[in-house]
């Protein structure tokens, strides 16, 4: 699904720039990056995988619903 | 001819095979080109571009030539290699690309004309006029350029997929890997050995060497034989690793009954392998030199003569030269001799080599050409500024060697360029947890080699936490190497002086230079220019020769012109192997509703829609047509009453005290203020606006909902919920989950719907009880169900749901209590006919570009709450009034057919793409109107109603006029859904 900022979801009035933002603008990195993922065949859990594009390590994974519980 | 007392083939059991419809003889142990080097035959094959007469050239898989087609019928199997197919009785071998026989090629004229088919010729040719490339060139080019072909008919072999897990896969069955293998496993590690021959031992089995005074081979032998025996080894023979890919895991393909007559179970099998650590001893590969018409039979890599000699007992001709630049070669000649087999002369391009060998030796000298038409029969020798020529029938040449480096290369890692030996070797790290021991690491001597495996797997065992002893490297040569480059040997001038680099695809050293001139000089675009590179041997043979000429035609080294990217697979893999179990019925799961069986017992044809099959429509005797079912269908529901397995709509359960708040985030119009027993219609938004799905919600209880959505999008609903609860409103405690397989659910729908489930219900429903949009805990029968008054048809209907287990009985009888009443079970085509009477949406109408504004649903789209999807489906771009709106159509004037996917112009406009208004989603026969309708979208089309339109489709031919109207053609005020 690409990146975790999708979990940063705007309130309803933040405005357009902001909602542009954070449905269409990702920056594409060669380097660490953190993904949404989804055990989509499996138990349906959301991932925040933290991981390299280029090497393809994966540093850590935590559900998403604990990530937002965090913030 | 063989060679008598050498080889590890049974002479007791001799085997008959055909080859071009010629009968052989062999033995077993053979392999097909083995035995037919053996017959004396090389000339196996023709080339790809010019159909010159081609030889085999290798003794591994790395063949570019001896590609033949196995077996017969829908069996057959093209594109075989000859050099690593086993002999066994009565394989039948057919050549490729020549017609109408080997001998006699009449496409061979390409290579008449080849001072005008050179690279880039097809680009410059093929490209004008323009109209001619798809029926004139591409046919012709197609025709001419070939190799084997597929039989056309269903494939009957089956295939099989398989995981395997282990500390160490030792890649390649070589010194390095037998001694790999051995040092790992007697540390105490798992190990998986996998070499593509069927016989451990790599180059050790072409070799007369000795190991611990043991033959090379014999000594392998035993060194498989003891780790056969070991528990924690498996050893996998015809087992190539053909891919290296993320976290240790690597691709294989196993071949299990290729070599057999009758093969039982799996042809081939495609592992999956995990390991902590990989030692790759993938051995190296020969090269070539190029010289003029160094193409043709007889001429043959060094090292694949030896193994024809040592392993086969074979010599490829009776009077041998061999041509190298480097010391390896003088072993192939030197064991020729002592096999007894004469060896013309030793040509050596090398003006301070020290040749030790029994026959005429010619140091700083080249062999410049070679004659003879289906086999070499001449070759011409550059020495001391003269030329000779020296007959022979075959010629040994050697280039030096090449790390197999491939694997290393899969994740992106490019080799680097050794100058000391003249070869490319693998980078370190290259993949991680993968290290490199003997000949692939750039070591080609004997003993090198079992050294470095014994070293590397003792470093690989140390990481894993044993304590290996110190490996004591068994005693054995250590041959000498002394490469000096030597990549274009040079020869005769002009057009017919081509110097082969591609065997199979008919590259020359003048192709090279040509794209270098015409400025494709990176090595990626000449690849593609010249298409070097790009046979069935990915170059294998060819890919170092060539950049070494691109390099000197550029004027850069060879470590800055670099290589080519390696991609898996390192030889060619059967998709019917990758995609084992998922042919014909296997390769997609299926999904059948509980009434599938009595469906199908009506004749009903079924249709898929995604997984699911469900019945277009049920056939009655004497009905000719499909349209006749479905005409009839729709009228006995209108008029009567129909029954429709709506089961396969995706039904969702939601339990807790926010159900209802998440409800009413996930769709774009309330759910907390619809009342317990009742049932309302929700439109679902994407986050960017657009409609995601639509469906009916029922509230079941204060904190239990039910929703539907439609059959096409309930996976990427149910993954959307998912998100949406877990990422963005983890907050709300509510549960849910798919209960689509659980319950089975029946539409019942027209005038008679109440009177026919009064039949079986355990208590009679009436109007004011249960009226539109309402809904309960019913007994069907006894049964505990629930019933929905909702209705996708238009009519007075219901939908009756029960746990799955008693759909089949209900669809029985429901359909049985129908035509009692004068009614029927109805297919997606009356389903289809009736929806579009009434104007209701599908995925043909909300297809991810369209709006609530667009279907005439922004009104639903609350203010009062956040939603998906609320705030962006309020841009100004998405509530546009040009923008396309849902509009319906009306074939104007005499009787018009409409089409799916035609485009709407003003009346008079011509059809081009500027002057497009919309466009047509779906049509069907109204028996009801007695006419064709159609949905569609129509910029600002619902201000246009009344207006006239053309129509057309270009793909089916029509042409004519509609008239707008509005998309519900039949009771827009709903009196037949509340009557």
């Amino acid at each position: 699904m690409g990146h975790a900022s999708m979990l940063n979801r705007p309130e309803q009035d933040a405005g357009k720039d902001v909602w542009n933002a954070y449905l269409h603008e990702r920056a594409n990195i060669a380097g660490d990056v953190e993904d949404l993922w989804c055990h989509d065949m499996g138990c349906a859990a959301w991932i925040v995988v933290r991981r390299n594009t280029i090497s393809h390590t994966i540093y850590e994974a935590k559900l998403a619903n604990e990530v937002r519980d965090a913030d | 001819m063989r060679i008598e007392g050498k080889g590890h083939i049974d002479r007791a059991q001799p085997i008959e095979f055909h080859f071009g419809g010629e009968k052989y003889s062999g033995f077993q142990g053979d392999t097909l080109a083995s035995a037919l080097l053996a017959n004396d035959v090389h000339l196996v094959g023709r080339s790809f571009k010019y159909h010159r007469p081609r030889g085999i050239l290798t003794a591994g898989s790395e063949e570019p030539n001896a590609l033949v087609t196995i077996g017969e019928g829908a069996e057959r199997e093209p594109n075989v290699r000859a050099t690593m197919q086993e002999l066994y009785a009565g394989l039948q071998a057919t050549p490729q690309n020549a017609w109408p026989s080997l001998k006699y090629d009449l496409l061979s004229m390409n290579d008449a004309l080849a001072p005008f088919l050179s690279a880039g010729f097809y680009y410059k040719t093929f490209m004008w006029p323009k109209s001619f490339w798809e029926k004139v060139y591409e046919p012709f080019i197609r025709n001419a350029a070939g190799l084997g072909a597929l039989s056309g008919a269903h494939n009957p072999d089956t295939y099989a997929r398989a995981f395997a897990h282990c500390d160490v896969l030792v890649i390649g069955g070589g010194p390095a890997g037998l001694r790999a293998a051995r040092v790992a496993a007697d540390a105490g590690l798992d190990v998986i050995l996998a070499d593509e021959g069927w016989e451990l031992g790599g180059q050790l089995l072409s070799d007369s060497a000795e190991i611990e005074g043991q033959l090379a081979g014999d000594w392998a032998a035993s060194e498989a034989q003891a780790l056969s025996e070991m528990e924690n080894v498996r050893v996998m023979t015809r087992t190539t690793i053909t891919g290296a890919y993320d976290g240790g895991t690597f691709g294989a393909i196993e071949k299990r009954g290729t070599h057999l007559a009758n093969p039982k179970g799996a042809l081939e099998c495609f592992w999956r392998i995990t390991s902590k650590r990989a030692i790759l001893c993938a051995g190296a590969l020969e090269r070539p030199i190029a010289f003029t018409d160094n193409d043709r039979p007889g001429i043959m890599n060094a090292g694949a003569v030896k193994t024809y000699l040592n392993r086969f007992g074979v010599s490829p001709g009776q009077s041998i030269a061999v041509f190298g630049n480097n010391d390896n070669a003088h072993q192939t000649a030197r064991e020729l001799i002592a096999a007894g087999v004469k060896v013309a002369a030793v040509i050596d391009s090398r003006t301070q080599a020290q040749v030790n060998v029994d026959a005429p030796v010619f140091t700083g000298s080249r062999v410049i050409g070679s004659k003879g038409r289906l086999r070499v029969r001449e070759i011409a020798i550059e020495t001391d500024g003269e030329t000779r020529s020296l007959e022979v029938d075959c010629l040994a040449v050697s280039g030096g060697w090449n790390p197999t480096v491939h694997l290393t290369c899969h994740m992106n890692a490019r080799p680097v360029w050794e100058p000391s030996i003249h070869c490319f070797v693998p980078l370190e790290g290259a993949v991680p947890g993968l290290m490199v021991a003997g000949a692939a690491a750039g070591i080609f001597s004997t003993h090198g080699c079992l050294q470095s495996g014994g070293r590397v797997a003792a470093t690989v065992a140390r990481d894993l936490g044993k304590s290996p002893e110190d490996p004591k490297t068994p005693h054995s040569q250590n041959q000498s190497y002394g490469i000096e480059p030597l990549w274009d040997a040079g020869g005769t001038k002009g057009p017919w002086g081509r110097a082969w680099l591609d065997f199979q695809n008919d590259v020359t050293t003048k192709d090279v230079r040509q794209a270098a001139k015409e400025n494709y000089a990176s090595v990626e675009h000449m690849k593609r220019y010249t298409t070097q590179g790009m046979a069935t041997d990915q170059g294998k043979n060819s890919n170092v020769g060539a950049l070494a000429i691109l390099a000197d035609a550029t004027g850069r080294g060879i470590p800055e012109t670099g290589t080519t990217t390696f991609r898996p697979p390192y030889s060619p893999v059967a998709i019917a192997a990758m995609g084992a179990g998922a042919q014909g019925k296997g390769f997609a799961p299926q999904r059948f509703t509980t009434s599938h069986t009595a469906t199908v017992a009506r004749g009903a044809p079924m249709i898929e829609a995604g997984l699911w099959y469900r019945p277009s429509f049920y056939p009655e005797v004497g009905e000719t047509h499909w349209r006749e079912s479905c005409d009839r269908e729709v009228n006995l529901v209108r008029n009567a009453v129909g029954v429709c397995d709506v089961s396969t709509l995706g039904k969702i359960d939601f339990q807790g005290p926010d159900a209802a708040s998440f409800l009413d985030f996930i769709y774009c119009n309330t759910f907390s203020t619809l009342k317990v027993g009742k049932v309302r219609y929700g439109l679902m938004l994407r986050e960017d606006g657009h409609v995601m799905d639509d469906g009916t919600i029922a509230r079941l209880g204060e904190q239990h909902y039910v929703m539907t959505t439609t059959t096409a999008a309930a996976g990427q609903v149910m993954k959307h919920l998912e998100f949406v609860h877990q990422c963005l409103r983890p907050e709300l405690d509510v549960s849910f989950i798919s209960v689509t397989e659980q319950w089975a659910q029946f539409a019942v729908a027209g005038p008679q719907s109440r009177r026919l489930l009064n039949t079986l219900l355990d208590e009679q429903i009436n109007d004011a009880d249960l009226p539109y949009m309402s809904c309960g805990e019913i007994g069907v029968s006894g049964v505990a169900g629930r019933l929905f008054r909702i209705s996708f048809s238009g009519e007075h209907a219901y939908e009756v749901a029960v746990p799955a287990r008693f759909g089949d009985s209900l669809f029985r009888l429901l359909v049985a209590q129908a035509e009692a009443l004068g009614g029927c079970a109805y297919g997606m085509e009356a389903l289809n006919v009736m929806r579009i009477e009434k104007g209701f949406i599908t995925h043909a109408e909300i297809h991810g570009r369209t709006t609530a504004f667009d279907i005439g649903m922004d009104r639903m789209v609350s203010q009062k709450k956040d939603c998906v999807g609320n705030t962006m489906s309020r841009r100004p771009g998405l509530l546009d009034d040009t923008r396309e709106q849902l509009v319906g159509f009306k074939p104007k004037g005499h009787a018009q057919k409409l089409s799916a996917g035609a485009h709407l112009y003003n009346d008079g406009a011509s059809p081009v793409a500027e002057n497009d208004q919309g466009y047509v989603t779906s049509v069907a026969y109204s028996p009801s109107l007695e006419t064709d309708i159609g949905l569609g979208f129509l910029k600002g089309g619902r201000a246009r109603i009344g207006e006239t339109m053309r129509v057309v489709d270009a793909l089916r031919g029509i042409d004519g006029i509609v008239e707008i109207c509005g998309p519900v053609f039949l009771d827009p005020e709903g009196d037949r859904l509340r009557g």
